[in-house]
């Protein structure tokens, strides 16, 4: 299924698509590309879901989605699915709630159909720390399709569904998204409820939409961004995103930071140049900042979010919910096994790591520390935006790496998240725009763009992916081949 | 650096039983990690304040408002181990 959001919810509400063939069309989708890793699961009730959704039709409503269906990824949770967070210890997880975010989908009429594949508690840049095995990259399968929200950008690349949700924490919205082609956004902290999103580091994760369009990022965006009640960070913005997309980026002032111009690949580079010309073309100002912290934003960002994470996890111990190690009666070394049963690897180091941080003689060299250079982070952008409407950055400094190549080496690992983390960091909006190809041995890889905006200036984000869309004829938005 | 007898403080902090292999592959893994991170040591934040949240809202609470709230059936749904409607859990006081 490779139309647009915007082209299926139209079709439905001129009555010329029917929601419970879309659910089909998905699915079969879904099967014939089972071989990606895309999906941990299906949603049992996705049909009736469909069947609902025309009751609706029928009843006069004209819901924005109209019978579109969706992958939310697998940490946000929906009544009767599985939320497994790519985890053994919640592998026969059964939501009892959803989450607001896919809620807010539902009422704008899309269908939940399936869970998309992801880093175990969204911790990796590959998808292959999934306990479910690793998501595929569809431009080249023997790669990652990045992480942590793999599977869900790979549901929207390989044409599975339009639109996808996945959440980003350090980058795990935009990094899949360059790496699989598509558009990838993560909002403003605080503008999408986290209410039902499983948490890994509560001060940065935020949810936000995979797209092939930027019109379609609009539609979702707008969908699913506002206040909510149950998150008491969530900010009261009225969403704009679809105005946004007629807006002219004349005159805009794009500044292209420095330190994130070397080290990168040449197809990157390339993407990069091209993209200054582009916009050029397009009548905004363009010219480059240094911004001296960005070398050390992987550093802190990692010591703010395994602190969190050391703490959101402490929930999962086998007592209430989730799986529990048999055989062990001690109350303590039951959690202890269940925990060491049902993490792998990069939790347990993250853990791990958190633990240590804010462990008694440590806290200040190094938990106190980074959130001291979390500030500098944040402050360095805010001089940037100074002097410039909207940052521009590689999404990742590389495109797709192959399955199993910077597993064993952890700092490698946390390196590709260079570019994305200073945007959770500082609270601020990113998207990763499609915006070139690199070859490497034989296959058309695709590389994003990162464009980062001040808080709350989602919006204009939003413009500048449909102006950039709009000079370039869609060049970068080509189906992978399946 | 995190020694041996520091790793088996961190396990039982995290409440992690970890093989032995695992515990000298990890140890090694987060003493490379250290390592990288002493990138920010060097950095000067004398009279930084710390930023633990990327948004200054303060004490926000929610409508006090009835409303549709989980059943005790659905909670219960998620149970491990259940008996006679209740949660069930190792023994965590001694007789």
């Amino acid at each position: 299924m490779f139309e647009s959001a915007t082209t299926l919810s139209a079709a439905v509400l001129r009555g010329e698509r029917r929601p419970t063939d879309l659910v089909e069309e998905a699915l079969s989708a879904a099967e014939a590309r089972a071989h990606l890793g895309a999906l941990i699961s299906l949603v049992p009730d996705a049909r009736e879901q469909a069947a609902r959704v025309e009751a609706r039709l029928a009843a006069g409503e004209t819901p924005l989605l109209a019978g579109v269906p969706v992958v939310v990824k697998d940490n946000l949770n929906l009544r009767g699915s599985r939320t497994t967070c790519g985890s053994r210890i919640l592998s026969s997880y059964v939501s009892p709630y959803t989450a607001t975010v896919v809620r807010r989908l539902q009422d704008a009429g899309a269908v939940i159909v399936a869970k998309g594949n992801m880093d175990e508690f969204a911790m990796g840049s590959s998808n292959e720390t999934s306990a479910f095995g690793p998501a595929r990259n569809p431009w080249d399968v023997s790669r990652v399709p990045g992480g942590s929200s793999g599977g869900s950008a790979v549901a929207v690349a390989a044409g599975v569904v339009p639109l996808s949700l996945g959440s980003d924490t350090g980058g795990s919205i935009r990094q899949p998204a360059a790496m699989t082609g598509v558009y990838g956004f993560k909002p403003t902290y605080g503008r999408v409820s986290r209410y039902g999103l499983v948490a890994y580091a509560s001060s940065l994760d935020q949810v936000g939409p995979f797209a092939r369009t930027a019109s379609d990022l609009a539609l979702s965006l707008d969908a699913i961004v506002g206040p909510d009640d149950l998150d008491a960070t969530s900010l009261d913005t009225a969403p704009r995103f679809r105005e946004a997309l007629a807006r002219d980026v004349r005159g805009l002032r794009f500044a292209f930071v420095r330190e994130a111009l070397a080290g990168n690949t040449s197809g990157v580079d390339a993407a990069m140049a091209r993209t200054r010309e582009v916009l050029e073309g397009l009548g905004a100002t363009v010219t480059e900042v240094s911004l001296p912290t960005l070398e050390y934003g992987v550093a802190a960002y990692y010591l703010v979010a395994t602190p969190e994470a050391s703490s959101n996890l402490a929930r999962y111990d086998g007592m209430v919910y989730g799986s529990r190690a048999a055989g062990v009666r001690e109350v303590n070394a039951s959690m202890s096994a269940t925990r060491g049963e049902g993490f792998g690897t990069e939790v347990k180091r993250r853990v791990l790591m958190g633990t240590y941080a804010l462990s008694s003689g440590y806290y200040d060299a190094y938990y106190s520390k980074a959130m001291k250079v979390r500030r500098l982070v944040a402050d360095d952008l805010a001089r940037a935006f100074a002097d410039a409407d909207v940052l521009v950055t590689p999404t990742s400094p590389f495109p797709a790496f192959r399955i199993g190549e910077r597993m064993d080496d952890p700092v490698a690992m946390y390196a590709a998240d260079v570019d994305t983390v200073i945007a959770n960091l500082a609270g601020i909006p990113a998207v990763s725009v499609p915006a070139g190809f690199e070859t490497l041995d034989g296959r058309e890889l695709p590389v994003g763009v990162q464009f980062l905006a001040p808080a709350l200036a989602d919006e204009l984000l939003v413009s500048v992916a449909a102006a950039f869309e709009a000079a370039t004829s869609g060049a970068f938005l080509r189906e992978p081949p399946l | 650096m995190i020694d041996a007898p520091e790793m088996e403080h961190l396990k039982k902090l995290a409440r992690l039983s970890l093989t032995e292999e695992e515990t000298a592959h990890l140890q090694g893994d987060l003493n490379r990690i250290l390592g990288y991170f002493e990138k920010i040591s060097g950095l000067d934040t004398d009279g930084v304040e710390e930023m633990p949240r990327p948004v200054a809202l303060v004490n926000v609470t929610r409508s006090d408002e009835p409303g549709d709230l989980l059943s005790s059936g659905d909670v219960a749904s998620v149970a491990v181990e259940r008996q006679d409607g209740f949660f069930r859990v190792p023994r965590t006081v001694d007789q």
